[in-house]
């Protein structure tokens, strides 16, 4: 039986629309072998294709106090069950390149108002910067899997950053 | 490894079909019989289909980089069965009483607007204001994102705009720079 209150509710999110529609698409999934180890729960994203690089990426995400604070997360290594090394992370221009920089936390969270560490860390001036992206209880997993996945599937995503 | 947690496994016969209603974000998630109709399938999932009111296909899988926007369809018949609409399994449908809406799509000193079903997403309305403005390269590295007028707001990219109005058949967007997370 879950008796965490968090892990119930990130259950129920992934019966609903907003996840579903992103697995019917083929944009993402949950990886159900160890993939779900409260509060860790490891996702693939599908990525545009780009010369040498994969055609998706996995990310590890810690959920404590979900959905109250939103996620923290990081690429992972889906083989060797560890944080994706640098020259296999995804690599690009613009948002693409802020938000999986790897000079920040040594790339162990995103850089974007939806990670619980980069919104707590310094960033007091994101939300009157970034309203959009104000993360409150009514938003969800897949309102990151979403940002990450429009990322990866952008023009501005140029494939791994091994093989710049 | 790549088993789905999410969501009941769907059945052979049985497809899936996201709802996405007039005014609301809340899409349902229904599982219908492939043979059976349109107006079975929203009655059986408690869906009302009140006078007025037309269900409209809503367009393709996601595509993240749309740019081609087709003609727009026609409502859907009730008796039209699940099998005719879904691809690869499943279907996404618009509940509005608004055949059509007209959208007007602001960018600097520049104003623009088209009919569109309400079934289209925000994607594809972002990629044919870009194509009508002339703004290929400028929008490349995707500099530009469509926020609500009057709001902060600004929709997904997979989000029906159906959904954003439920009476009014008519929406307003600024097109505007997004911008690059710093601090």
């Amino acid at each position: 039986m879950i008796v965490n209150p968090a892990e119930r509710r990130l259950r129920a999110h992934l019966e609903q629309a907003p996840f579903l529609i992103g697995v019917a698409d083929g944009r993402w999934d949950i990886v159900t072998e160890d993939g779900l180890k409260w509060p860790f729960v490891v996702f693939w994203i599908r990525a545009a294709p780009r010369n040498g690089a994969p055609d998706r990426y996995f990310v590890r995400l810690e959920l404590t106090n979900y959905p109250i604070d939103p996620p923290s997360g990081t690429f992972w290594d889906a083989v060797r069950g560890e944080i994706l090394s640098a020259a296999l992370r995804p690599f690009g221009s613009g948002q693409v390149g802020r938000v999986f920089r790897i000079d920040w936390k040594s790339g162990h969270a995103f850089y974007h108002p939806y990670d619980r560490q980069a919104s707590r860390d310094g960033h007091t001036d994101w939300p009157r910067q970034y309203p959009h992206w104000v993360w409150t209880e009514d938003h969800t997993v897949s309102d990151l899997l979403s940002v990450l996945s429009e990322l990866l599937n952008s023009a501005s995503y140029e494939g791994l950053r091994g093989k710049r | 490894m790549d088993s789905s947690l999410g969501g009941s496994p769907d059945k052979g016969n049985d497809r899936r079909v996201f709802v996405h209603i007039a005014g609301t974000d809340a899409v349902q998630s229904i599982l219908v019989a492939r043979h059976s109709t349109l107006g079975d399938g929203l009655r059986s999932a408690g869906i009302r289909i009140d006078d007025g009111v037309m269900v409209l296909a809503g367009h393709h899988a996601f595509r993240p980089e749309p740019d081609v926007v087709d003609d727009e369809d026609d409502p859907l018949a009730l008796d039209t069965p699940f099998g005719e609409l879904t691809r690869g399994g499943h279907a996404h449908i618009v509940v509005h009483s608004c055949r059509r809406i007209v959208v007007t799509i602001n960018y600097q000193n520049r104003s623009i607007e088209r009919r569109f079903s309400p079934a289209r997403t925000i994607g594809d309305v972002r990629a044919w204001a870009i194509r009508r403005l002339g703004l290929g390269d400028e929008a490349a590295n995707d500099k530009l994102v469509l926020e609500i007028c009057d709001s902060d707001r600004r929709p997904r990219s997979d989000v029906r705009i159906g959904t954003l109005t439920s009476r009014a058949c008519a929406l307003c967007f600024d097109l505007v720079p997004e911008k690059i997370v710093e601090g």
